[in-house]
């Protein structure tokens, strides 16, 4: 598999009460092998297995299962200084955005820190309150940051209102934040895969014909598409597009060649373009391939055609 | 009656120039003795001799004596920039008493930066702190300019806020950071490169981590203790919090240790973060009595920490309407405000006094409520908490303060450092001309406190007083004329107003019988001058528990 040694991480944010710790405590007892590390803002509301506690100490607790959780109340700088230093390092960092803070904030450090790698921002509201709070004088700009900066909108708590309200509180969502994909949910139960990005899927791609295919799951509501061609992109224009990209689109990946990086794994997520530079040694003989996750309609195979008509250097499809 | 038989054995007799008491009873005296580091008498030299103390120690004949200064907020960061060098725009003193000059252009800055260079090893980051791009209008600073200082070298500049950072090349290529680091975090060119300007903690983190995040480890390190304690002895400060602190056991043990060393020139007062406690009031409470033994004349603990919101400059501050004068959307919270009245109410009621930071007017008024409702609910009187800068109140609110007994320490240097950006950016000129109202609060009777919230702007009373005084802006523009407070007014603040916002008025902020012996020397008296030379007052020195600490230079 294609990697770049960077660890993901995603950012949970969401106001107080929606359900983040509860998505939590559900990613860490039931995790698959993952060895996940999570940054929460207070010990005192997770709720962890005693039998899954392997030691407690200080800011951090470890688990059984190889996951930990590591306090952020002395400093978000702290704490991931203190994950990124375990040996071996986590396969995925998950860190707890306050009830109250913008996780855009937050998630940027993925973009910026070389041993990280920004896999999603997902934003927990709740059907009971989001529309109250999004209309609260005090609450509505830190609610507009919050589902603003997620890739993904986890609807909780449908089970406590009615259908009818389900499909209000969604057209309020929706008619506020264009069509930010929406997850609905019970109890903050979301299929792990939803939430962890892997890296390239596959082995290297090994067609050279352009090739674009489909893919759904019975878990979860959402499509992939898959591209692979040969030729060179522009980086300066696959930045630009892939800013661009619908609101439907929650995760983007890719093995690509660019004009400026030669071969690159690119991902895009947080709203924002990732360029990941691999070893060289890797390299030869790269065929480009491009992975889009989406909610359908607005998530469909136009996205990435629309990516290599504007992006492909001149003479680069053949 | 024999009135020698009555002196004790270790008394001192200071005889000054004059002594400004702050206490009404008795404001003015020219000897003052001290006895197992209290103050055992006030007067003349009469007053002395009642004591059966005859022979006066006269090194401060030609000087002023006043109460030690009370520096209100602040933070041990103070001692670890010092680590570094200082860049700011205005001089200031370091803790070796050294006049560090202002650096009025970013070339000046350069030139700093190589002359510093030359005491490096050869593989040591470059770090600079106190710049402030405020001042050069639209030029910034950028990769072009500190990579003249050095190509190979990482160099990091912090910025005065502690919220940005400019870094050379050498240091964007080791935090990995290029043309496609595609976050707002990180400034670029018209051309797409970074200009190595770094804002907030995401764009900071890899250089945070690179450096070993100085500020969050080391500021209860003996190094840093000991370079705070300078700082504030050459601004006449006897009694100095530290205004957010985890409480870690180990820290506050050590802590504890080096405070009570003879030669530590000042006393500490760390307020608990009540932001790492969140909720979780009996947390902080045990958390506190664990730390009880660690106690002692030098070093209070018990006071809590909240934050509301963040700064105006930084346009994070809650406003109500109408809001930023540029018309930047609305600030953040740092506690949600649907959280302030429970945990404001479980601190109130276990009897702890509360330092609650607000800047912006509606973070005000959140704060005010959850008071409001906690002191309704539990009637207690004499509680002091304590509105901390809240800078934008309007007298409807300081109003509110009297009726609940709330005292505020108001950000008066924030009038001169930012007071011009404030009447054309943030605030507008209504609006600046309101901010850090002393004279409605005193109107209203609310206890003042004045403060420089050191690191971020520089400690020094004396000068928090001219600005509380003058409200005059670094263009020299003055901010609500009649918002002025007399010298008179402002040297309380400074003293008795602190000791009052931090419980202590029985025990510092007056040459009284009883209290600490714990005095600032100065060359000239404050009253004798007119408002606008308070500034250039000169702090000789400091008497600690009835000790003379020593100043190099001064």
């Amino acid at each position: 598999m294609m990697t770049s040694d960077k660890i993901p991480l995603t950012v949970i944010g969401g106001f107080l009460g929606s359900g983040k710790t509860t998505l939590l405590n559900h990613l860490l007892s039931t995790t698959s092998g993952r060895r996940i590390a999570v940054l929460v803002n207070d010990f005192g509301q997770i709720n962890i297995d005693a039998q899954l506690i392997a030691k407690h100490e200080g800011e951090t607790i470890s688990l059984t299962n190889g996951c930990v959780c590591c306090s952020i109340g002395s400093g978000l700088d702290a704490a991931l200084i203190e994950v990124l230093e375990l040996t071996p390092p986590p396969d995925w960092i998950v860190i707890e955005a306050s009830g109250v803070s913008d996780p855009a904030r937050i998630a940027e450090v993925g973009l910026t820190d070389p041993s990280l790698r920004l896999a999603g921002v997902v934003t927990v509201v709740s059907a009971e309150d989001i529309v109250s709070q999004g209309n609260d004088p005090l609450l509505q700009e830190t609610i507009v940051r919050q589902v603003s900066a997620a890739d993904l909108l986890i609807l909780n708590k449908v089970d406590l209102v009615c259908a009818k309200r389900v499909i209000e509180v969604k057209d309020y969502l929706t008619q506020r934040f264009d069509a930010v994909p929406i997850l609905e949910a019970r109890n903050a139960q979301v299929p792990e895969d939803i939430l962890f990005d892997t890296e390239l899927g596959r082995d290297r791609a090994s067609e050279s014909a352009v090739v674009l295919h489909r893919s759904t799951d019975s878990d979860h509501p959402f499509v992939s598409y898959t591209w692979t061609g040969p030729g060179v992109f522009s980086a300066e224009r696959l930045m630009t597009c892939l800013k661009q990209l619908p609101r439907a689109v929650i995760r983007m990946k890719g093995l690509v060649v660019t004009d400026y990086h030669g071969p690159v794994l690119i991902s895009f997520a947080g709203r924002r373009a990732q360029f990941h530079a691999i070893d060289s040694d890797q390299t030869s003989g790269v065929v480009n391939q491009l992975v889009c996750i989406g909610l359908p309609p607005g998530c469909d195979e136009d996205v990435l055609h629309h990516i290599v008509e504007h992006c492909l250097l001149a003479g680069g499809t053949t | 009656m024999t009135n020698a038989h009555n002196r004790p054995a270790d008394a001192v007799a200071y005889q000054a120039k004059n002594i400004l008491t702050m206490n009404p009873a008795q404001p003015f005296a020219t000897h003052v003795a001290v006895s197992e580091g209290k103050i055992l008498a006030v007067g003349d030299a009469d007053s002395m001799k009642a004591w059966g103390i005859t022979d006066f120690d006269t090194r401060y004949k030609d000087q002023v004596l006043m109460p030690g200064l009370i520096e209100g907020h602040c933070h041990l960061h103070e001692g670890v920039v010092w680590r570094y060098v200082y860049v700011g725009y205005y001089s200031r003193k370091g803790p070796d008493g050294t006049e560090w000059s202002g650096l009025t252009s970013i070339e000046a800055v350069i030139e700093r930066l190589k002359e510093h260079q030359e005491k490096l090893e050869a593989d040591e980051v470059l770090v600079g702190w106190g710049f402030d791009p405020i001042y050069f209008g639209s030029r910034r600073m950028s990769v072009k300019d500190l990579d003249q200082v050095s190509t190979s070298r990482k160099i990091v500049i912090m910025h005065a806020s502690m919220h940005l950072m400019n870094v050379n090349t050498a240091t964007l290529n080791a935090a990995g950071i290029d043309r496609f680091t595609d976050t707002e975090g990180v400034v670029k060119f018209d051309d797409g490169e970074p200009t190595g300007e770094l804002l907030e903690f995401a764009a900071m983190f890899p250089v945070t981590k690179m450096l070993g995040n100085p500020f969050r480890t080391l500021g209860m390190a003996r190094e840093s203790l000991e370079r705070f304690g300078k700082v504030a002895q050459y601004a006449g400060v006897t009694t100095a919090t530290d205004l957010v602190n985890e409480l870690p056991v180990d820290g506050i043990e050590s802590l504890s240790r080096i405070t009570a060393e003879p030669d530590f020139p000042i006393r500490i007062v760390p307020a608990a973060s009540g932001m790492l406690f969140d909720k979780d009031v009996e947390g902080c409470l045990k958390r506190l009595q664990e730390l009880e033994e660690f106690r002692h004349d030098k070093l209070h603990l018990g006071i809590v920490k909240l934050v509301v919101d963040g700064s105006i400059q930084g346009f994070t501050a809650r406003m109500r309407w109408p809001g930023y004068f540029n018309g930047s959307e609305n600030g953040i919270w740092v506690v949600p405000p649907s959280d302030l009245p429970e945990i404001v109410e479980g601190y109130h009621k276990a009897g702890l006094q509360l330092h609650i930071h607000t800047n912006g007017d509606e973070a005000t008024a959140v704060a005010l409520e959850a008071l409001e409702r906690a002191i309704t609910l539990h009637p207690r009187p004499d509680h002091r908490h304590t509105l901390q800068h809240c800078q934008m109140a309007d007298r409807a609110q300081f109003e509110k303060m009297a009726e609940l007994g709330v005292c505020v320490n108001l950000f008066s240097n924030h009038l001169f450092y930012w007071g011009d950006s404030h009447y054309e950016m943030t605030m507008g000129p209504d609006r600046a001309n309101r901010m850090n109202a002393c004279r409605t609060a005193l109107d209203l009777g609310v206890p003042v406190a004045i403060h420089s919230d050191a690191p971020i702007t520089p400690m020094g009373p004396l000068f928090t007083a001219w600005c509380a005084v003058n409200r005059q802006t670094a263009s020299g523009r003055v901010l609500g004329e009649s918002e002025r407070i007399s010298v008179q007014d402002a040297l309380y603040a400074i003293t008795m107003g602190a000791a009052h916002t931090l419980h202590m008025n029985d025990r510092i902020g007056s040459i009284e019988v009883g209290k600490f012996a714990d005095f600032c020397v100065v060359d000239q008296n404050p009253l004798d001058m007119s408002g606008d030379k308070l500034k250039d007052i000169k702090v000789l020195g400091t008497v600690l528990g009835g000790r003379p600490t020593t100043l190099d230079g001064a």
